[in-house]
């Protein structure tokens, strides 16, 4: 039997605090993470160099599995279709698309980005303010469905589709008041004030708008299931006004996304995994005000998500490695990561899961986690218990899927690779790390700048 | 003018029909041609031809004067026992006015008591077949002795001659024709003879002549019951003897026609002819003997004939034990008569495959989406006994596990507080709504079916949900719901260790009934990523299956609702355009078809929401609507990716006459000529909002299981219509574009 050298812990003096009660104590719940779907912590930092984003597509196809399921099994329509901001790594999106995911678009890069990667134009969702006169073109074109944001977006495309004399398929982005503040009343018409009602009305007279669905987003990280019933059944009454007033029959209600990802949020009192509710409960709620609304059986319409954070944020993990160990001059320890907030965006919003991994000793540390950037922001967490670390000890941070990969600073440093474990066990780079060269080639020097002596 | 034509012209077609079909439905049959050669036949002998004439027209003329099914009295249903019983007395008889009112009357008579014997026996699904004309000839009979005006013939046909040589027409001379070619042109084996003259013992006569006529007529009419006459006619020939008697007596005491009715009513008409219907036959012969030599012993002392009582009798009495069969496995009955041993025997195997929507009340799944069944029909864990044939419904992840997170509590169990809906129409008639549901591996030994609702869809067919939430029932007694309304919600209620969905179906309506081994109307079966469609068949334990999803593509483009115009242009290289316009009408029981008004062809079709199939066409195989017909014959309104869906055209509607005929001797047992038909999904823009379909589907002819002929069709489907239909064959191509789809 293969005996393992005893790890050697500094020792180390610390100040007695006994600080708020707290009934999980002190030592750290967590145990050493060494692999990620069966491959090796090490052996994958060996290979791609630390930091290094890791993506399990197990675990993104088990997720967007269960989240179908959840609502396939409740109501008969369902579509998801993927919001690219959330993580617009074509590879992420591929599974998503390989699963059945449409795209859920809102600019004309990431509108870009899904046509290139295969997706027909009928199955995207073009969302967002920003949509210039070119970019309703595209969409038009491509016979995607718009979901306009504002008046004036809808004036655009009344002339443009007068102008080409083609039909373009629309929805409007409807917000509304579903007892969740602040109100993100900032996205599409207001349903209280009957600016919603306005825009369809507008919509229903245009000869060449076709009114195919009702769009919202009503929040993100949303905690509270009962909001998703309030929405549903606010659309639900345009969607039955329509019909009754129109006889046009809405093909799909969006309920956009904002299901929480199990990451614990900033100043939350319980952990994540015991706050949030279960995708179950949003489409409990969801297909039961839909359901028991009233259409038709054979009106009733295709439920539409674009749930991004709750479908990737588990299925992502940065590898990280630790650059060196301090003392504050509060006698607090403080760990450098050679990763920090330009890369992990996210830092600034949740308590990230930060595991070590390799054997740890049982002696833990309250300590706070530092970035690698000259900058004072960069903190990771500010308050961590954590067994002691040693330089060059690896660690692993947990449910960073959502928003990194996207939201990531060139900052300082570089951005790193990131790497994809497939269903089978073998990993690959999907997007190689930032050298100089990616930086410097956009770059422009004007002559007389080109030289200089020191 | 014009119009006094055209009812004259009906009304002679009319006539025409009735009297052609008085004499073909002798022998099941209702085939123009064979009537008519029977009525040819029948005039060997002009004077009995002439009064088995007046017989059908006394018959029928006063059917229609008390006012009776005039559809009846055209297809001959109570024409040709009068028609008999006159042959009958012309035979034994000599003509004279007399003899005429006899007839007349009897026709009156027998048409009576058709309807009583019809009344009586139609109760128990069973025919009427010689009952009436055995009634009237023996009643006549034992009448003439009372009536010094008739006139027996000493000897038969040539004392007859010698009348009519006195009465001035000169028929001995046409006998003598007769005769001579018989002698002369008609020299067969002694069997064959005797085969002939058996059959033209029909109408009391003898001769080769008329019996050719009859089998000749028998062969254009079905190959089957030719086939058939020859062996039940051979297997009497053979024990006949054996069992002591003459085989002279077929013709002369004309009884051999009871062994050919008795093996074509047992063998292709009542019965589907297969194996086991030939084989019966020849079991049942040697019984017929018995039966037959007792009859005309007991018939003797009233001095009468037996005639065709044996094979009436007996064919009644095996069709009676058979309908308290509990088996049905080789003997299947014919239950749409078509009067034809092949139309029965295609249809049957068409209905047995394809069309058994017609046989079933359609039940569907009891809910929504894709569910794994976890015990199916004699499961081994609780479908025990007289509760054998249920369903256990779970939900699966793609791991194949029922459950997320450690599966302690019924909340982890993804099938917990699903949707159970209404498996069809119905009247909810029991609810149990109060018991708790258990906790995980908990089981509720003495609230056995838990929370449970009992629906009424037809009178002797219930269906049961059980092991329900508690308090998740929307619906109490006497409510009304509809097919796939929820009616409640997946528990753990009762006998349940762990959430699931019991569904059976019972004859009673009580819970807890003794469950009906009774078919789900579609399903799709998924394994891996390949679909299959099942239609009134059932799961078997550790299927994923799943309803048919209606595409509202799918669904609007084949709502061939009444009225509704297609109309079509038509392009084939080198040809000159053309048009043709459909319309959708419904007949008098309410069977939609198309109809071509440019063609005149006909395909009639069903659509239930869930699939469509076309079930017959009539008129030109170069119409475009031929080629619709082939090309949908079979669809499921819901869109699987690649689904495949696999059916046999019936025979005569597809292939070549000739193969056909040849094939007709054999089908009964080995069909070597097949009719097949393949259906496709191959394209869809959107599973949930789609706007384009195409349907790739073939029509393929195979003979000993070598391809013979092709068609292949694309139907495109786009904007709520069939846009594009295009047909390929190995020399052309023809696009047809639906112009104009008007509701």
């Amino acid at each position: 039997m293969k005996t393992e050298k005893l790890k050697y812990e500094r020792p180390a003096i610390r100040k007695m605090n006994t600080g708020l009660m707290n009934k999980f104590g002190t030592r750290t719940e967590y145990a050493p993470f060494t692999h990620i779907d069966g491959v090796s912590v090490k052996e994958l930092i060996n290979k791609y160099g630390s930091p290094c984003f890791v993506i399990s597509e197990r675990t993104i196809r088990k997720t967007y599995q269960n989240a179908v399921r959840a609502f396939k099994t409740r109501y008969p329509k369902v579509q998801f279709a993927w919001s690219y901001k959330t993580n617009y790594i074509d590879a992420v999106c591929n599974v998503f698309h390989q699963e059945g995911s449409w795209a859920e678009v809102v600019s004309i890069f990431e509108y870009t980005k899904a046509i290139e990667n295969g997706v027909p134009g009928n199955k995207i969702i073009f969302n967002g303010p920003e949509k210039t006169k070119a970019d309703l073109k595209v969409a038009l074109e491509n016979n995607s469905y718009i979901h306009v944001d504002h008046f004036d977006e809808l004036y655009d495309l009344i002339e443009l589709t007068q102008e080409l004399k083609k039909t373009a398929k629309v929805a409007i982005r409807v917000n509304m008041d579903t007892g969740v503040y602040p109100m993100w009343d900032r996205f599409g018409f207001n349903y209280e004030s009957g600016q919603a009602w306005n825009a369809i009305n507008k919509i229903m007279a245009s000869e060449y708008l076709e009114m195919v669905g009702l769009h919202c987003h009503i929040g993100t990280f949303m905690l509270d299931p009962n909001a998703y019933a309030v929405a549903a059944s606010k659309l639900s009454d345009l969607a039955v006004n329509i019909k009754y007033v129109f006889n046009k029959t809405i093909q799909y209600l969006d309920l956009g996304g904002g299901f929480p990802s199990a990451n614990t949020l900033r100043g939350a009192y319980l952990p994540g995994p015991d706050m949030i509710p279960s995708i179950d409960e949003f489409a409990e709620v969801i297909t039961n005000t839909i359901l028991n609304y009233g259409y038709k059986k054979e009106d009733l319409p295709l439920l539409i998500l674009e749930t991004g954070r709750a479908m990737i944020d588990d299925a992502g993990y940065l590898l990280g490695s630790v650059i060196a160990n301090k003392r504050l001059s509060d006698g607090r320890r403080a760990t450098i990561m050679d990763f920090g907030v330009n890369i992990l965006f996210t830092a600034f919003w949740y308590e990230h899961k930060i595991t070590p991994a390799q054997e740890f000793s049982s002696h833990t540390e309250d300590m706070v986690i530092y970035g690698p950037l000259c900058m004072n922001i960069d903190v990771v967490r500010s308050s961590v218990t954590l067994p002691a670390l040693n330089r060059g000890d690896h660690v692993v941070v947990h449910k960073v899927g959502a928003y990194n990969m996207t939201q990531w600073m060139q900052f300082i440093a570089m951005r790193p690779k990131v790497t994809l474990i497939d269903t089978n066990g073998n990993s690959h780079i999907i997007r190689e790390n930032e050298t100089v060269k990616t930086i410097t080639e956009p770059e422009r020097m004007p002559d007389h700048l080109k030289t200089f002596n020191l | 003018m014009n119009k006094w034509l055209s009812i004259a012209k009906k009304g002679l077609l009319y006539s025409f029909d009735t009297i052609v079909n008085s004499y073909a439905v002798v022998f099941f049959s209702n085939n123009v041609l064979f009537g008519l050669l029977l009525l040819l036949a029948s005039f060997i002998d002009p004077l009995a031809g002439i009064c088995g004439l007046i017989g059908v027209i006394s018959a029928n003329v006063f059917s229609r004067i008390i006012g009776l099914n005039k559809d009846f009295i055209r297809k001959g249903y109570h024409g040709y026992d009068a028609m008999l019983v006159a042959s009958g007395i012309a035979h034994f008889y000599s003509f004279n006015q007399t003899v005429l009112l006899v007839i007349i009357c009897v026709g009156i008579f027998s048409t009576l008591i058709s309807f009583l014997v019809h009344g009586i026996l139609h109760k128990y699904n069973l025919p009427t077949l010689s009952f009436p004309f055995l009634i009237s000839i023996w009643l006549v009979f034992s009448a003439f002795p009372s009536m010094h005006t008739m006139q027996v013939h000493p000897e038969l046909i040539y004392s007859l001659n010698e009348k009519q040589k006195a009465s001035g027409f000169n028929l001995a001379h046409w006998m003598e024709i007769i005769d001579q070619l018989e002698q002369n042109f008609l020299q067969f084996p002694k069997m064959v003879n005797v085969y002939l003259k058996s059959l033209s013992s029909l109408f009391f006569q003898s001769n080769v002549l008329s019996g050719l006529l009859i089998a000749l007529g028998l062969l254009i009419y079905s190959r089957i019951a030719f086939s058939l006459s020859i062996l039940g006619f051979v297997t009497a020939y053979f024990f006949y003897p054996i069992l002591g008697g003459d085989v002279a007596d077929f013709y002369e005491k004309f009884i051999g026609l009871n062994f050919i009715f008795l093996a074509i009513a047992i063998g292709g008409i009542y019965l589907v002819p297969c194996f086991a219907s030939y084989l019966i036959t020849v079991v049942l012969t040697p019984l017929l003997i018995i039966i037959l030599f007792g009859l005309n012993k007991i018939l003797y002392m009233v001095g009468l004939a037996p005639y065709s009582l044996p094979f009436t009798l007996l064919t009644i009495l095996f069709l009676y034990v058979l309908n308290y069969r509990v088996s049905f496995k080789y003997i299947h009955r014919v239950y749409h008569q078509e009067f034809s041993p092949e139309k029965n025997l295609y249809n049957f195997l068409n209905s047995n495959h394809r069309l058994r929507l017609f046989n079933f009340f359609p039940i569907h799944l009891p809910f929504w989406g894709e569910w794994m069944v976890s015990q199916a029909h004699d499961g081994k864990i609780t479908h025990l006994g007289e509760w054998s044939k249920a369903f256990d419904f779970i939900i699966l992840d793609n791991e194949m596990k029922s459950y997320q997170n450690p599966g302690q509590t019924v909340d982890d169990f993804y099938c917990f507080n699903k949707p159970v809906v209404a498996c069809a129409d119905g009247y909810v008639s029991a609810i149990v709504d109060n018991v708790e549901d258990n906790d995980v591996k908990g089981v509720n030994t003495l609230q056995n079916w838990g929370n449970s609702m009992v629906i009424y869809h037809a009178d002797g067919l219930y269906s049961q949900v059980s092991h329900l939430k508690m308090g998740s029932l929307k619906y109490g007694v006497g409510d009304f719901v509809k097919k796939g309304e929820i009616i409640a919600y997946c528990g753990n209620s009762g006998r349940s260790p762990e959430p699931h969905i019991h569904f059976q179906l019972q004859e009673s309506p009580f819970i807890g009934a003794k469950t009906l081994d009774f078919p789900l109307a579609y399903y799709i079966k998924r394994e891996n990523k390949k679909f299959s469609l099942h239609t009134f068949s059932k799961p078997i334990e550790g299927e994923l299956i799943q309803g048919i999803e209606v595409n509202p593509l799918l669904k609007s483009a084949y709502e061939l609702i009444p009225g509704a115009k297609l109309n079509w242009k038509i392009k084939e290289e080198g040809k000159e355009l053309k048009t043709q316009n459909w319309e959708v009408f419904t007949d008098s029981i309410n069977a939609s078809y198309i109809f071509c008004h440019d063609t005149k062809a006909v395909a009639y079709f069903y659509n239930d929401g869930n699939m469509i199939v076309f079930t017959s066409f009539y008129g030109s195989k170069k119409s475009l609507l031929y080629h619709f017909y082939l090309a949908n014959y079979k669809l499921a309104l819901g869109y699987y990716q690649d689904l495949i869906i696999i059916e046999n055209y019936p025979i005569a509607t597809i292939s070549i006459k000739f193969l056909n005929f040849i094939q007709d001797f054999f089908a009964p047992f080995y069909r070597f000529v097949s009719a097949n038909f393949t259906m496709k999904y191959v394209f869809i823009d959107d599973i949930n909002i789609t706007s384009e379909i195409i349907l790739e589907s073939s029509a393929e002819i195979r003979v000993l299981g070598f391809k013979s002929k092709a068609f292949q069709y694309s139907t495109n489907l786009r904007v709520n219509k069939i846009n594009e239909f295009i047909i390929t064959t190995s020399k052309t191509k023809i696009v047809a574009i639906c112009e104009n789809y008007i509701y």
